[in-house]
C-alpha cells in the first residue's frame, strides 16, 4: 500500500512541475516600460513692429516754384500751392518697449542743362539757385518739430529720434513733412524742371534692459 | 499430511480474505489530497508621470551672455523662459531609468512681410538647457541650440532626448524636479529680428525602462 501511495505522490509532482513549465515557456519575455506626456506650454519671444506710410495724399507735389513761407500764419503755408504737404504716419504694435527714429533720405540734382525756353519762347540761361534752397519743415500737429532745414545733393538726415514705443499700446504718431523753394530773391533757375523722390526710413530699436 | 492441508488452508483463506478484501472496496480510482501551499507573486511596478506647469517668463528678447553666465542669473532672468516640469516615479518598485524628450512646434525663422520683412538672426542663437533642481542644488544636466538640421526648413524638436545619460530611478522611485530652458542669445551689433515674435509649443515626455 505504501509503495503505491509514493508512487501516486511521484505521479503527481511530475504533472504539477509540467504544468509550470509550460506557463514559464508560454510568456512574452518583454521588459518593463512606461510613458507619460505633459501638455503642451508656450514660450514666445517678443514682437518689435514698425511701419512708416503715408497718411492720406501729399498736395501740391507738382509744378511748385520758389516761394516764402509765413512765419506767422501757418493756414498761409498750407493753402500755399508752392508748398508741398507729406503728411506721415509712425504706426505699430509690439510687445515690448523701444523707441524709434526715422530718416529722410533724397538725392537732388540741379538741372544740367543750361538753357530753358520759357512760355514766350525765349531763351533763358540756367543759372543761380542751390540745391540748399530746397527746405524742409516737420510737423506734429500745429507744433513745429524742425525748423526749416536745408536739403544737400544727397541728404541723409534723422528727422525723428527716440520717439516712446510703449509695449502692447498700439502706435499711431502722424506728422507732416513741408517742402518748398525758399525764393531767395535771385536766380535760381537751376532748380527749375528738376524732380526727386524723398524716402522717410522707420527703425525700431528695443529699449536696453 | 497436516502441515500440507493447513498450508493449503491458510492460502485458501487468505485468498478468500484477500478476494474478499478487493470485493469488498469501492472500485474509485486512485486519489489523494495534501495541503495547497498559497505562495503570492507580486511584479514590480514601474510608474512614470510628467507634468508641466505654464512657462515662466514670455515674450523673451536676446540676452548677453554676461547676464547670464551662472544657473542662478538664467533663472532669476526675465528674458529666459523656463518651463517648469516634475517627474514622479514614486510608486515604482524596480530598479529602472528614464529619459527626457522635448517636441517643439513653431520654432522658424520669421522672414516678416513683403513690406516689412525682418533680416538677421539664426536659430542657432535660440539655446536650450535642461536643470535639475533638487532641493537647492541646480544641475545643468544638458544644452544644446535650435539649429536647422540640413535639409530642414525649421528648427523643431520631433521627441529630441535632451539629457546625455539614462536618469536613475531608485527603488521606491522618486519626484525630479526640472526646468526647461529657452532663451535668445545675444549677437552684439547684429540685428536678431527673424527671431521676433516666434509662437514656440513646448511638450515634454520621459520613457522608463526597467534596468
Amino acid at each position: 500500500m505504501e509503495r503505491e501511495d509514493m508512487k501516486g505522490r511521484v505521479t503527481l509532482t511530475v504533472i504539477g512541475a509540467a504544468t509550470l513549465l509550460v506557463a514559464l515557456a508560454g510568456a512574452t519575455f518583454a521588459y518593463f516600460s512606461a510613458t507619460s506626456t505633459t501638455t503642451t506650454q508656450q514660450v514666445t519671444t517678443s514682437n518689435l513692429n514698425l511701419n512708416v506710410a503715408a497718411n492720406g495724399d501729399a498736395t501740391h507735389v507738382t509744378n511748385i516754384k520758389p516761394t516764402t513761407w509765413d512765419e506767422s500764419v501757418m493756414e498761409n503755408n498750407i493753402s500755399n500751392e508752392d508748398v508741398v504737404q507729406i503728411p506721415f504716419k509712425v504706426t505699430g504694435t509690439s510687445s515690448i518697449d523701444g523707441t524709434y527714429a526715422v530718416d529722410l533720405e533724397t538725392v537732388i540734382s540741379l538741372n544740367a542743362g543750361t538753357v530753358v525756353e520759357n512760355q514766350g519762347g525765349e531763351a533763358v540761361e540756367l543759372k543761380g539757385g542751390d540745391v540748399s534752397d530746397i527746405k524742409y519743415r516737420l510737423y506734429d500737429g500745429d507744433e513745429e518739430i524742425i525748423g526749416e532745414t536745408a536739403f544737400e545733393a544727397t541728404t541723409k538726415h534723422q528727422i525723428l529720434k527716440d520717439k516712446p514705443i510703449i509695449a502692447n499700446q498700439q502706435l499711431i504718431d502722424t506728422y507732416v513733412l513741408y517742402v518748398y523753394v525758399k525764393d531767395s530773391g535771385d536766380d535760381q533757375n537751376k532748380l527749375q524742371d528738376i524732380d526727386f523722390t524723398i524716402t522717410l526710413n522707420g527703425k525700431a530699436t528695443q529699449n536696453a534692459q | 499430511m497436516d502441515r500440507g492441508k493447513n498450508s493449503v488452508l491458510l492460502t485458501v483463506i487468505a485468498v478468500a480474505t484477500l478476494l474478499v478484501a478487493i470485493v469488498g472496496a469501492s472500485f474509485a480510482y486512485f486519489s489523494a489530497t495534501g495541503n495547497a501551499v498559497n505562495q503570492n507573486v507580486d511584479t514590480g511596478v514601474l510608474k512614470i508621470s510628467a507634468a508641466s506647469t505654464a512657462v515662466q517668463e514670455s515674450n523673451i528678447i536676446p540676452v548677453d551672455a554676461d547676464d547670464i553666465n551662472t544657473i542662478d542669473k538664467k533663472l532669476g532672468h526675465a528674458d529666459v523662459a523656463k518651463l517648469p516640469v516634475t517627474v514622479n516615479t514614486t510608486d515604482t518598485t524596480i530598479s529602472s531609468e528614464y529619459n527626457i524628450f522635448l517636441t517643439t512646434t513653431g520654432v522658424k525663422l520669421n522672414a516678416g512681410t513683403t513690406k516689412n520683412p525682418l533680416n538677421g538672426g539664426d536659430l542657432e542663437q535660440l539655446k536650450w538647457e535642461l536643470v535639475q533642481i533638487t532641493d537647492d542644488v541646480k544641475e545643468v544636466k544638458a544644452s544644446g541650440n535650435f539649429k536647422m538640421a540640413v535639409g530642414k526648413t525649421d528648427g523643431n524638436f520631433d521627441k529630441k532626448q535632451l539629457n546625455t545619460a539614462p536618469i536613475n530611478i531608485p527603488e521606491g522611485g522618486s519626484v525630479d524636479e526640472y526646468k526647461v530652458l529657452i532663451y535668445i542669445e545675444n549677437t552684439a551689433d547684429a540685428v536678431q529680428d527673424q527671431l521676433q515674435g516666434l509662437v514656440i509649443g513646448a511638450t515634454v515626455s520621459v520613457d522608463a525602462k526597467q534596468k
